[in-house]
């Protein structure tokens, strides 16, 4: 308990992965699936700011996080440009009304 | 001679920045040119090999190390195969004519060249992204009904593989604080949790963009609806990535042994199952790629040599499959083959090179994989290796007899010039490099 208590930060963004995994895999919603994307995205953003805690601090994983955000933002703008095209083309977004196409 | 590195991929994505605002009669022959000059600097490094270029002079463990090493002359597959794929669509109007597509084709170009020529894990990972974005962005050209979905299917997996890569960018980052490829290699701990962890990650998310077996789902849907020539891109260089991306990074290689054994027999079974011919060619890729795994874990100049010969073999059928389904007008091709005979004789070659008949260039690969395996007494994997091959033989045969040898339809002709010099091209060029087994080793970086 005292090695949780200690590295708080970590467990939050493990918690967050999980979070985000969970959203990806079970939810039907397809626009849903890239909010879970994102939450993944998120959780590992801060895991790495996470690791750059140190005395002193050091610079390099804001730098990576930083550019990392650029791809997952330009990532999330194909996603979501991709779904358009699938809602006009099905009139849904639902998993289970996609059946056997998903 | 170093500074035509980064010069490797500015060109290609300087090329793509630039399509969108060019006239549109112009931007199918400026995709060509970048292309062409793109193969000739690509041929140029590769000749030069070793070199290394530090990115605004800051020394190597620090700044950014570009390198150029035998492993990155792949490069010159990549920008070649992307350069015949756009020409066979000359003079077409599909949506590879248009200014978006020679657009996302160039960048996804760009992307592989610096995937291959990265020395650090970042640098690694951006171009990662690059290509496979291009790589979502190609498979949604296609005008087909699902191939949205396909790719959206396609963005979901190679994201979250993308995301499990960065973690374990991160992780190795923590341990040794250093991201350069060479220095990080020094400096690894010899076990531990996270060490695990990112190994697992790197292994987990660069199979997925290879499309090994369990994690293969997303591939035969995508390379299936995506434009023939797409096809060819992603059959033959894009799924490679994911192997160049197992070979740079730390990886739990004991694995590959088991996963490229199971992608080999999977892919073998499943194309058996199919009765499109791109489905098929798509499963013959996984199959593949799981004995190039099996190679990166026996034979490493095996794996490497058959990542070329793959390559040239899957783009020229995928680019011949295209040929038939433009003239045919349909995705049915039973009889189409006698009114296409150059076509179909292309088609044959590669076919004859990705089943490994030799002296042809798929059996050099397959060979040296084969002798690797029963050397470190493999014996059941060497087993899996002939009877894969024997089904592939038979898919690949089935497929040409109804082409030939069910009732010829009429009213269908050659594939125009444009489409027919790419793929005999290719064709013979796969069968050729059978030829050249030994100087292919050795420029490849093998004994």
């Amino acid at each position: 308990v005292t090695v949780l208590a200690g590295n708080l930060d970590y467990v939050a963004t493990v918690l967050l992965f999980v979070i985000g995994v969970w959203t990806l895999i079970a939810d039907p919603n397809l626009i849903k699936k890239v909010m879970g994307l994102n939450i993944m995205e998120t959780a590992v953003f801060a895991f790495i700011v996470t690791t750059g805690v140190l005395d002193p601090p050091s610079p390099i994983p804001h730098a990576l996080v930083l550019t990392g955000i650029v791809v997952a933002v330009s990532t999330t703008a194909v996603a979501l440009a991709l779904l358009l095209r699938v809602h006009r083309e099905f009139g849904t977004l639902d998993v289970n009304e996609l059946r056997d196409l998903w | 001679m170093a500074h035509w590195i980064p010069v490797l991929i500015a060109i290609p994505i300087a090329g793509a920045v630039l399509a969108p605002v060019l006239p549109h009669r112009l931007v199918h022959l400026w995709g060509l040119l970048v292309l062409a000059v793109t193969t000739g600097i690509a041929v140029v490094l590769t000749l030069a090999t070793p070199l290394s270029y530090e990115m605004g002079g800051w020394p190597a463990p620090y700044g950014i190390e570009l390198l150029f090493d035998p492993l990155s002359g792949f490069s010159v597959v990549v920008a070649f195969i992307t350069l015949l794929a756009l020409a066979s669509s000359l003079g077409a109007s599909g949506p590879l004519a248009s200014r978006e597509g020679v657009a996302v084709i160039l960048l996804g170009a760009g992307g592989m060249a610096g995937f291959l020529v990265a020395g650090d894990f970042f640098t690694l990972f951006v171009f990662l992204e690059i290509f496979s974005l291009a790589a979502y962005g190609m498979v949604a050209m296609s005008e087909e009904r699902g191939a949205g979905l396909a790719a959206f299917r396609y963005l979901l997996m190679g994201a979250s593989a993308s995301i499990v890569i960065l973690l374990s960018v991160g992780l190795i980052h923590t341990l040794t604080g250093s991201l350069n490829l060479a220095d990080v290699g020094a400096r690894l701990p010899e076990g531990g949790l996270p060490l695990h962890l990112a190994m697992a990650g790197f292994t987990a998310g660069f199979l997925v963009k290879a499309a090994a077996f369990p994690l293969h789902v997303w591939l035969p849907d995508a390379h299936a609806t995506a434009p023939s020539p797409v096809s060819a891109i992603l059959s033959g260089l894009v799924v490679k990535m994911g192997i160049v991306g197992l070979i740079r990074t730390p990886t739990a290689d004991d694995l590959f042994l088991w996963i490229g054994g199971a992608s080999l027999l999977a892919g073998a079974l499943l194309a058996l199952v199919q009765s499109d011919a791109k489905r098929i060619l798509a499963y013959s890729t996984v199959a593949n790629i799981g004995l190039i795994v099996v190679g990166l874990s026996v034979e490493w100049s095996g794996a490497v040599i058959h990542m070329v010969n793959h390559a040239v073999a899957k783009a020229a059928l995928f680019l011949a499959a295209g040929a038939f389904i433009h003239q045919a007008g349909s995705r049915l091709l039973d009889g189409v083959g006698r009114q296409m005979p150059l076509t179909t004789v292309a088609f044959a070659l590669a076919a004859i090179s990705v089943v490994g008949i030799p002296p042809t260039g798929g059996f050099t690969g397959k060979w040296l994989i084969a002798v690797g395996a029963l050397e470190a007494g493999h014996v059941s994997l060497v087993v899996i290796l002939v009877f894969s091959s024997v089904v592939l033989a038979f898919c690949y045969g089935r497929l040409l007899d109804r082409l030939l040898f069910a009732p010829p339809r009429a009213g269908i002709g050659e594939a125009p010039v444009s489409m027919l010099v790419p793929i005999v091209l290719l064709a013979l060029l796969s069968v050729g490099l059978g030829f050249a087994g030994r100087p292919l080793v050795s420029l490849l970086g093998g004994p």
